[in-house]
């Protein structure tokens, strides 16, 4: 689904920084993936280079089949809004718009402007636990809350790959662990594809796959182990379990 | 641009306007509101001006038609037969009324001390029918002292106030202080000489500096009988056009020098082409005022909600939409700005004005309103709205995402 090659990006300036050198990697549909390393490391910039919000220096993306670094800006922007789903750290719902409206909004501005699209917005919202908060501001929902809003934002136009950028930096822990229940659920019911970048140690057990970067270079991947795969299949059953003998 | 584009921006636009900042908004709505006034007002009054000063020099100086004597071939000091040809001219469609005037040279003197010593001045010494007059002009309702003429005085006359003197008026000298009922004499240009009574004293601060007699006296000062130096017409123009009312008055009288009040006008035409260049000049600073207050607060806005701006652009939203929904906006504001100063000014300022007139002496001043400036300052505040919006929303969305994005 995501193929990189020989990835550089290099800010240039009196000492110029070499922020990625060299990456390549490939992400298969359906693949929950995390990048970690240290700050400084390069994690945004390389999500960036995949979300097309910045140029590389040099090297290659496929995104599907997709040569996305020979689009046109104006082709970059239109490919943004169909096939890439972005998760900032924060602040990133727009103020004057509900939470219904923020989601809706690039299936509207993608011309889906059908009443399909709209219950489609509010089936996500449903997804991600908020079906009462269509018609709440931003300002009158929880930092969590809005987190959520915009995993159903950037999941509106059915993208191709989920980018998420620290996703949980700015919650406490519960709603931190909500977010990313959600993401592992997307990814297994939806077969949904995510790159997610993340701080965490404890976040490991629910990816796939961990691409360690230091210092600008792919140090190396971690393949997360069966068991800890397969106690993740179990902790979920368990959970699914409980939610039955409540409702008994 | 396609429809769902053009839909998405005014999605936007809409939300922003009913979400935003209500201080900006009623900052930007007053801002607008009140260059409109400015530029409405300041064009009405002047306009209003402009509007009493050509009323005025009709009124009281040279109605709409002067016929003068014969110019060419050779310059005739009268008209000759003015009862008959004006009686022609009358019949006219459009005419209203006519009436006749010699002008006389002369030095009016007064005693003031009773002293045999007398101060004289020159000046301008018009012969009038009293009641036709009344008819053509309306300096009668110019009156601040004593009384207007009959047809029959011989021997009294209506004093300008500023030649009168002690009237508070400016003149280049006057005659100290003459009162009604005074003595004066007039010596007139071919050496007769005459004592008068003053019957009345007119307001001059008009700026006519005449004295008036009647054409009786006239014409036995003179020895003329039935002739004129000049014959006013007054016309109804809304129905007859001026320029069709000249050509019948040629075609009545061939040979006399026929002028309509737009060729005197001419020697106003300065002061009212500067009274345009003011207005004009208003205009455009307010519209230049307005520009830059709108300018300014929408960039700021558009500075504050820079990260929103890139995240829109981040998940996919075309620069362009975001521009044309900051568009929307301003435009959205402007509107509401002139259409409550349209209001303001036709539902409230100028029921007022018409209600309290400015007296300026020679009439009561009103704004009058010219449909091309209510539609110049609708126009030129649009456009500046325009631009004020389409700059700063252009400025900020053309930046790349990930410095709109860092904080
Ligand atoms: N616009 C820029 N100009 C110059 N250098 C930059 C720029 N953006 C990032 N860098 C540098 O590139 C390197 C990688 O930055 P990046 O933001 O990708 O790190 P990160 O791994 O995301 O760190 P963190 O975990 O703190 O978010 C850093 O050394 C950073 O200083
Ligand atoms: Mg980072």
């Amino acid at each position: 689904m995501i193929n990189v090659s020989h990835l550089t990006r290099t800010y240039p300036g009196d000492v110029p920084i070499h922020a990625l050198r060299d990456v390549s990697f490939h992400v298969k549909k359906g693949e929950l993936v995390a990048i970690m390393g240290r700050s400084g490391s390069g994690k945004s910039t390389l999500l960036h280079q995949i979300g097309l919000i910045d140029t590389p220096t040099s090297g290659k993306i496929l995104i599907g089949s997709e040569d996305v670094l020979a689009l046109s800006d104006k082709e970059k922007t239109k490919f943004r809004l169909a096939s890439l789903g972005f998760i900032f750290q924060e602040y990133a719902l727009i103020p004057e718009l509900t939470a219904w409206e923020n989601v809706y909004l690039p299936a509207m501005a993608e011309g889906n402007d059908t009443k399909a699209r709209k219950h489609h917005a509010k089936e996500l919202l449903e997804l991600v636990g908020l079906g009462n908060r269509l018609h709440h501001y931003p300002s009158e929902l929880s930092g969590g809350e809005q987190q959520r809003v915009a995993v159903a934002r950037a999941l509106v136009n059915n993208p191709k790959v989920l980018l998420a950028d620290e996703p949980t930096a700015n919650l406490d822990s519960a709603s931190a662990r909500v977010v990313l229940e959600l993401f592992r659920r997307l990814n297994r019911e939806l077969n949904q594809t995510i790159l997610l970048i993340t701080h965490e140690p404890e976040d490991k057990e629910f990816v796939d796959r961990i691409l360690w970067l230091s210092d600008g270079v792919l140090d190396r991947v971690e393949n997360v182990p069966k068991s800890v795969q397969e106690m993740r299949k179990i902790l979920a059953a368990d959970g699914a379990g409980k939610r039955k003998q409540q409702k008994v | 641009m396609n429809t769902h584009e053009i839909k998405t921006a005014a999605f936007l636009a809409y939300k922003s306007i009913l979400r935003g900042s209500r201080s900006t908004a009623v900052l930007l709505v007053f801002i607008i509101s009140l260059s409109y006034l400015n530029i409405l007002f300041v064009s009405g009054m002047l306009f209003g001006l402009q509007d009493l000063m050509v009323r005025s020099i009709i009124n009281l100086f040279s109605a709409h038609v002067t016929i003068s004597a014969q110019q060419e071939p050779r310059v005739k000091a009268y008209i000759p037969d003015q009862g008959d040809l004006r009686a022609e001219i009358e019949t006219i469609p459009g005419v209203i009324a006519t009436s006749r005037h010699y002008l006389l040279a002369g030095s009016i003197g007064f005693d003031k001390l009773k002293n045999g010593v007398f101060k004289y001045i020159s000046g301008a010494i018009v012969a009038i029918h009293p009641e036709e007059e009344k008819r053509v002009l309306s300096l009668h309702t110019f009156l601040i002292d004593g009384e207007w003429l009959e047809p029959t005085d011989h021997d009294q006359i209506v004093l300008s106030s500023a030649l009168a003197g002690g009237y508070g008026l400016f003149a280049p000298s006057d005659l100290g202080g003459v009162r009604v009922g005074d003595k004066v004499r007039i010596v007139f240009a071919n050496e007769v000489s005459r004592p008068y009574t003053v019957k009345g004293i007119y307001n001059d601060a008009i700026g006519l500096f005449e004295t008036f007699i009647t054409v009786e006296e006239a014409e036995s000062i003179l020895s003329t009988h039935n002739e004129a130096t000049q014959i006013l017409v007054k016309a109804d123009v809304e129905t007859t056009s001026l320029d069709t009312l000249v050509r019948r008055i040629e075609d009545v009288a061939p040979n006399l020098k026929i002028q309509p009040y737009t060729v005197l006008l001419g020697s106003f035409a300065a002061f009212l082409s500067a009274l345009d260049l003011i207005s004009a000049i208003v205009s455009v600073i307010s519209v230049l005022v307005a520009a830059i207050t709108m300018f300014v607060l929408i960039y700021v806005n558009a500075i504050n909600k820079r990260r929103q701006i890139g995240i829109l652009k981040a998940i996919g939203i075309k620069s362009g939409i975001i521009v044309m929904s900051y568009l929307f906006q301003s435009l959205f504001y402007s509107f509401c700005g002139v259409l409550i100063g349209y209001f303001f000014v036709f539902y409230v300022l100028t029921p007022f004005m018409y209600a309290n007139p400015i007296d300026v002496i020679f009439g009561y001043l009103s704004p009058v309103y010219s449909e091309t400036a209510i539609i110049a300052g609708i126009v030129s505040l649009l456009v500046a709205s325009l631009l004020a919006g389409l700059i700063p929303a252009w400025l900020v969305a053309r930046a790349a995402i990930l410095k709109s994005l860092s904080r």
